[in-house]
């Protein structure tokens, strides 16, 4: 699978990205350049698929909410920065030094930032929180506006009838949403960092 | 411009004096919307966040049971070792099953026959007494040191039809056999041996089998002692 059959499959759908999914995790240069940077640095077999799965998941959340996002250089290197990136911030956060991590990887333009919500333990399990008290329908809205489609591709794509009844529905989750965030200062709290 | 992107430029500071003042007097109207804009980033990270708990979910899923191995690569690797290794039993049942059935070439052959072959020596012809006897056995005899195998085989199988006794008889089988391993009708051969008292018997039986391609050549080292 080439670069922009990689993006486009990415977008594509659940099961396009099925297929995307399994040829990142069977493509050898991403596991080498992603093991040398963990093993090499204190981190065990598990760490090296933790990273794996963040680092994927980041740069699929990248197609998926950017649509004009690309990637100038290979694939490979690009998820290989975010799991470097990702890995240094693990041990900063562990106060180990990197003893040896590998140069020439670095997450570029257009899309540096990374900002893997679940890559924070705290976060992540807010997250679960939330998502058990959210109906599927709640759910579904708010992902789809989070990766930033329009009311009318929402409309689309869950089957509803009109924009206005999406906005209705966004507009009632997130009113559900704020209620059980206030009902839950921790959550919300440790959301807010 | 959707209420999105309103919302993302008011709380970047990116609207024009005009256009915030209008959006706080909507917010002063309505505190459902106001809480929503006070709170949109946290809505945000949720809706960003429950994004990637589904496509974590799906990374496991795809990958669950999967080895990281590229499945083609794998599938192609299995299926050569997998063709190797039945391609090795292949032969080896080929070669277990046909090693004594391929005759082997000439030059084996008589490799074989140097190695495993006494030819018997009858003395009467080096004394030069058989040239004085008319008795066809002695003269078949004759041929067969001369290496006439031919014409000592057409003498022979003449007598065998009518022996003048046991005696004859077993003579006639060995010398017949004899001639008949010479000439490569090994299975005539053996089919003599067997019922002659060669003190060579085993081994000359088991050297027609692997010259006739039966056995392996192996089996001359279990029965025969090399010359």
């Amino acid at each position: 699978m080439v670069k922009e059959e990689m993006i486009i499959a990415i977008r594509a759908g659940k099961s396009e990205r099925d297929k995307a999914i399994k040829a990142l995790y069977h493509n050898q240069l991403l596991q080498n350049g992603i093991k040398k940077i963990v093993l090499s640095n204190s981190g065990t077999e598990q760490d090296y698929r933790q990273i794996l799965s963040y680092a994927v998941v980041e740069f699929m959340k990248k197609c998926i909410t950017a649509p004009s996002f690309t990637v100038t250089s290979s694939i490979e290197n690009y998820i290989i920065g975010i799991a470097k990136f990702l890995w240094l911030q693990e041990l900063r956060k562990k106060r180990k030094d990197p003893q040896r991590i590998p140069e020439g990887y670095s997450v570029e333009d257009p899309s540096p930032r990374i900002d893997l919500l679940i890559a924070n333990e705290e976060v992540k399990k807010s997250l679960h929180v939330i998502l058990s008290k959210l109906g599927r329908n709640c759910k579904e809205v708010l992902m789809m506006w989070a990766s930033g489609n329009k009311m009318k591709e929402i409309a689309k794509k869950l089957d509803y009838n009109s924009e206005g009844v999406v906005r209705k529905k966004k507009f009632k989750c997130m009113k559900e949403l704020l209620d059980y965030l206030d009902a839950n200062p921790g959550i919300k709290k440790s959301l807010s960092k | 411009m959707n209420s999105n992107e309103l919302i993302e430029r008011y709380l970047s500071n990116n609207l024009s004096a005009a256009e915030r003042t209008s959006f706080e007097l909507e917010m002063d109207k309505d505190p459902e919307f106001k809480k929503l804009v006070e709170n949109y980033p946290v809505l945000k990270k949720v809706g960003e966040g429950i994004l990637e708990l589904e496509l974590l979910n799906e990374f496991e899923n795809a990958t669950a049971g999967l080895n990281t191995d590229n499945p083609d690569k794998s599938k192609t690797k299995f299926l050569k070792v997998g063709l190797l290794v039945a391609s090795v039993l292949l032969l080896s049942a080929i070669l277990y099953f046909f090693r004594g059935k391929d005759k082997p070439s000439p030059e084996k052959t008589e490799e074989i026959f140097i190695a495993y072959y006494s030819k018997p020596i009858n003395e009467d012809t080096f004394r030069g007494e058989n040239k004085e006897k008319e008795l066809s056995l002695d003269q078949a005899k004759t041929y067969f040191d001369l290496n006439q195998f031919d014409k000592s085989v057409e003498i022979l199988e003449t007598l065998l039809a009518k022996p003048s006794g046991e005696n004859e008889l077993k003579e006639l089988e060995y010398y017949l056999a004899h001639n008949y391993l010479n000439i490569g009708r090994y299975q005539e051969a053996k089919k003599m041996f067997l019922s002659g008292n060669d003190p060579q018997k085993k081994c000359l039986i088991v050297l027609c089998d692997v010259l006739s391609g039966n056995l392996a050549e192996s089996a001359l080292e279990e029965n025969c002692s090399a010359r």
